[in-house]
């Protein structure tokens, strides 16, 4: 078992009238890629705040780095690097400015920081743009800053606020290559919170919270065995089709004219098709999800549809 | 050594904001406040206000003009000014300036007797002559230090003769008024009087006539010496400049002592 | 903390905007105003002008239009507190590992030293107003600009936590500098440079008043202290209070930005 890079002991904190933590346990090993999943409002940002210390929590104990976060808040500070859901770039000045701007914060030496600049332009393919002031960057562009900066001062823990939201694929990809490499080559450990269940899928551990509380922990293989589901998603031919399928199997659910068949067995696939073979017009199995676990885990979507269609709306 | 970093802040557009602001601002600072110097080049004349007699500043005799005039005269010619001289009579006759009923129609520059005081600040915009006058002392060159017991006192218009009795009242010292300066001399040599006071001007005069009497400035709680200056009228603010400018030069090339010799001023230390 | 004053300074002198607004104050206060107001200052017959004050009016102006040029860049540079706190960009400040006040401190030096900027511009214009200085001069008046410049930062540091948005910033500063400005005997001077009874009997007595409890007016009287030799109020009125409402405008300002 490696250190405990972060551990977390009964915390809670309270906004207004609101529980937003109500006894946060979490410990994640150095080194490793961690997620915290759960939809928004779960107190995923909460807890990150409190874990950089913007935010002291009512009760309960944080150590991030070997750092008490309430009683060693800069010592700790220093060791973590941190990229907010919005965006908190200096827009007016350049992007070697803004890295420069956060080694001069961070104690950096002008060595340093001279080459770590170099390093992280690299790494987030911004070198071209090193003179451009960050105002008139795109929205990919200002995220890869970003995340530049906050790995600029070698920062051992990483925290991720819903990073890749407006990240093209091959960057995306390029980023968590890097950050793989990192963790493995100076165990940087990476704590990302989101409510996209897909980039979390290689993750060595993801903690599902909702409602200030953490209801599962572990890696995203055994989440999946435990509690997971997979489904069956039919195109019966007709009406009738489907009338007769929702017959024999009462717990299909409809969404526009698709089926989805939870199954607990593989065998059950077969069944299904022996039965309704000539009925259906496609067949798609959809194995084991962290949203499937985490809607059997507290009855509800992981993202409302509105907000699906909403973020299609954006994508295109 | 190793290659200079160069720090990615930019300060290139903050050196040039803050120095093209700052040159504009030293340019702007040389556009003309007012109208006053122009209009008075335009005019070639200028207009100044004296007193009928003010020694050694002013004293009506053309070749021998005072102080205060020859300076205006040498002044106006080396900006190419011709100089009008008026006598305003309220001025010789009144310490009050209210009383003289100067107005810009009359003059632009007063000269003469303008102490260059706070109160008179007030009204007009000063420039120093580098002129000053104040009881001056004469006494037999035997007499050191000062003693007070029996002084002659030279009356002299401009001056502060109520302090001055103050002062002497309050040292019980036996004071001989005298009318004019060869009373005052007589005085001092008869030995009716130790010590004699006097404007400073003269003091340095008989002073220098005779060898046995020595003069200086007369030093005492109280006594204030006047510094003299030209009058311009508030708002002039070039006008004044350029004097300002001609004046300096005067100083510089050693024309001011000369006049002020010349008129038996003594140099204000 | 150099980072953050360094960031302040230079996003400050950059923007052309800003720089342009600390020129064209001074340049409409003194030379429009100071030309166009010189043929009612200035004196028609001996004894008898409007104001009496040993200086002309340009003179007497000068150094209120340096205090109204650092008053103006010291208030609105807390448009840059709200800016960051709107853009995100305090989150990156406050998660590093620079405590709390020097955070604060650094800031609101960065924002003196681009009011002082400011300030030193108007400066240039001296010899404009017929004001001879001498380094001793400059060097004490740049001391003071730089203090009350810290202080006015302190204070639009403290507006800037109350109001939320930039318009509201905007209507609210400017709603409050220029009365500021106006009753601190700046522009005539409410003054009893004769006696007390004289500018009462000018002024009524309520605009006297509202001139004797306004800070500016110290800070104003400071500054011509150093400028021009002039003061109309005991000489150490201006520094004392000036350091004095710094310090109380810091630590009100520090408290309140640690409750955020």
């Amino acid at each position: 078992m490696p250190i405990a890079a972060i551990s977390v002991e009964n915390l809670t904190k309270q906004l207004g009238s609101r529980n937003v933590l109500k006894g946060i346990n979490l410990t994640i090993g150095q080194g490793q890629r961690a997620a915290l999943l759960g939809p928004n409002g779960a107190g995923k940002t909460t807890l990150v705040n409190i874990l950089c210390g913007l935010t002291s929590p009512d009760s309960g104990k944080a150590i991030v780095a070997g750092h008490d976060v309430v009683r060693q808040t800069m010592v700790a500070r220093a060791q973590i690097g941190v990229v907010f859901q919005d965006s908190s770039l200096d827009t007016r000045l350049s992007v070697a400015e803004n890295l420069e701007f956060h080694g001069l914060v961070y104690g950096m030496s002008r060595k340093a920081r001279r080459a770590q600049i170099e390093v992280m332009l690299n790494l987030v393919e911004l070198s071209d743009w090193r003179n451009t002031v960050v105002r008139s960057l795109s929205g990919g562009m200002k995220r890869r800053l970003e995340i530049a900066r906050a790995l600029l001062h070698r920062p051992r823990i990483l925290f991720l606020d819903e990073p890749t939201t407006g990240l093209d694929t091959q960057t995306r990809d390029r980023i968590w290559h890097y950050l793989d490499r990192l963790s493995r080559d100076t165990g940087l450990t990476v704590l990302v919170t989101t409510h996209y269940t897909e980039e979390v899928e290689h993750f060595d551990q993801v903690s599902i919270i909702d409602h200030g509380q953490i209801i599962a922990n572990g890696a995203p293989f055994d989440l999946k065995a435990k509690h997971g589901t997979t489904r069956l998603l039919v195109k019966p031919r007709n009406k009738e089709a489907m009338g007769r399928i929702t017959g024999v199997w009462p717990k299909a659910q409809t969404a526009d004219n698709t089926l989805s068949i939870p199954i607990s067995k593989n065998s059950e696939i077969d069944q299904f098709l022996a039965a309704f073979g000539r009925d259906v017009s496609s067949l798609e199995v959809e194995s084991a999800t962290l949203a499937s676990v985490f809607l059997s885990l507290t009855g509800r979507e992981l993202r409302d549809r509105v907000e699906r269609a909403n973020e299609k709306g954006r994508a295109s | 050594m190793a290659p200079r970093f160069h720090s990615p802040f930019r300060w290139r557009p903050v050196v040039i904001n803050v120095a093209v602001v700052s040159l504009l601002m030293f340019g702007l600072s040389y556009v003309p406040a007012d109208t006053s110097l122009s209009e008075i080049q335009r005019r070639g004349t200028l207009r100044v206000c004296i007193p009928p007699s003010r020694p050694p500043l002013v004293t009506g005799d053309p070749t021998y003009p005072g102080f205060d005039v020859a300076l205006m005269l040498e002044l106006s010619e080396s900006m190419g000014i011709t100089l009008k001289t008026r006598v305003v009579s309220a001025m010789g006759a009144d310490f009050n300036p209210r009383n003289w009923r100067l107005s810009r129609s009359q003059c632009d520059v007063i000269a003469g007797g303008i102490v260059d005081s706070e109160e008179t600040r007030g009204f007009l915009q000063t420039l120093p002559t580098d002129v000053q006058m104040g009881w001056g002392v004469i006494r037999p060159n035997t007499l050191v230090p000062e003693p007070r017991e029996s002084v002659a006192v030279l009356p002299a218009p401009g001056l502060d003769r109520l302090a001055l009795s103050q002062i002497l009242r309050a040292e019980k010292a036996d004071v001989v008024l005298v009318r004019d300066e060869a009373a005052l001399i007589a005085a001092l040599t008869t030995g009716r009087a130790r010590i004699g006071l006097a404007d400073k001007g003269i003091a340095d005069r008989l002073a220098q006539d005779r060898t046995d009497l020595t003069s200086g400035w007369f030093k005492a709680e109280g006594v204030t010496r006047q510094s003299f200056a030209l009058g311009f009228w508030k708002g002039d603010v070039e006008l004044r400049r350029a004097f300002a400018h001609a004046l300096s030069d005067m100083d510089e090339d050693g024309r001011l002592d000369d006049l002020r010799s010349e008129y038996g001023l003594p140099a204000a230390d | 903390m150099y980072g953050i004053w360094l960031r302040e300074v230079v996003r400050a002198l950059r923007d052309r905007g800003q720089i342009i607004g600390g020129v064209s104050r001074p340049l409409i206060w003194l030379l429009v105003l100071g030309i166009g107001l010189n043929p009612y200052f200035r004196g028609e017959v001996y004894g008898e002008v409007r104001v009496v004050l040993p200086y002309t009016y340009v003179q007497f102006l000068f150094p209120a239009v340096i205090v109204l040029n650092i008053m103006y860049t010291s208030i609105l540079f807390a448009v840059s507190v709200i800016w960051d706190r709107q853009f995100g960009f305090l989150r990156e400040i406050l998660v590093s590992p620079l405590p709390t006040p020097l955070i604060l401190l650094a800031k609101i030096l960065g924002g003196s030293t681009i009011a002082t900027v400011h300030g030193s511009i108007v400066l240039i214009l001296a010899r404009f107003a017929d004001i001879s200085l001498m380094p001793g001069q400059i060097a004490l008046a740049l001391l003071a600009m730089f203090c009350l410049s810290f202080t006015l930062t302190a204070f639009g540091v403290i507006l800037a936590n109350r109001v939320r948005n930039f318009e509201g910033f905007g209507v609210f500063s400017n709603t409050l500098i220029l009365p500021l400005y106006f009753t601190s005997s700046s522009v005539f001077p409410l003054d009893p440079s004769l006696s007390r009874t004289q500018s009462i009997i000018v002024y009524p007595e309520w605009l006297v008043a509202a001139m004797r409890i306004n800070p500016i007016t110290y800070a104003v009287d400071f500054l011509r202290g150093i400028l021009i030799g002039f003061n109309q109020f005991p000489a150490h009125i201006g520094p004392t209070l000036i350091l004095l409402l710094g310090l109380v405008f810091f630590q009100v300002a520090l408290f309140e930005f640690r409750r955020t």
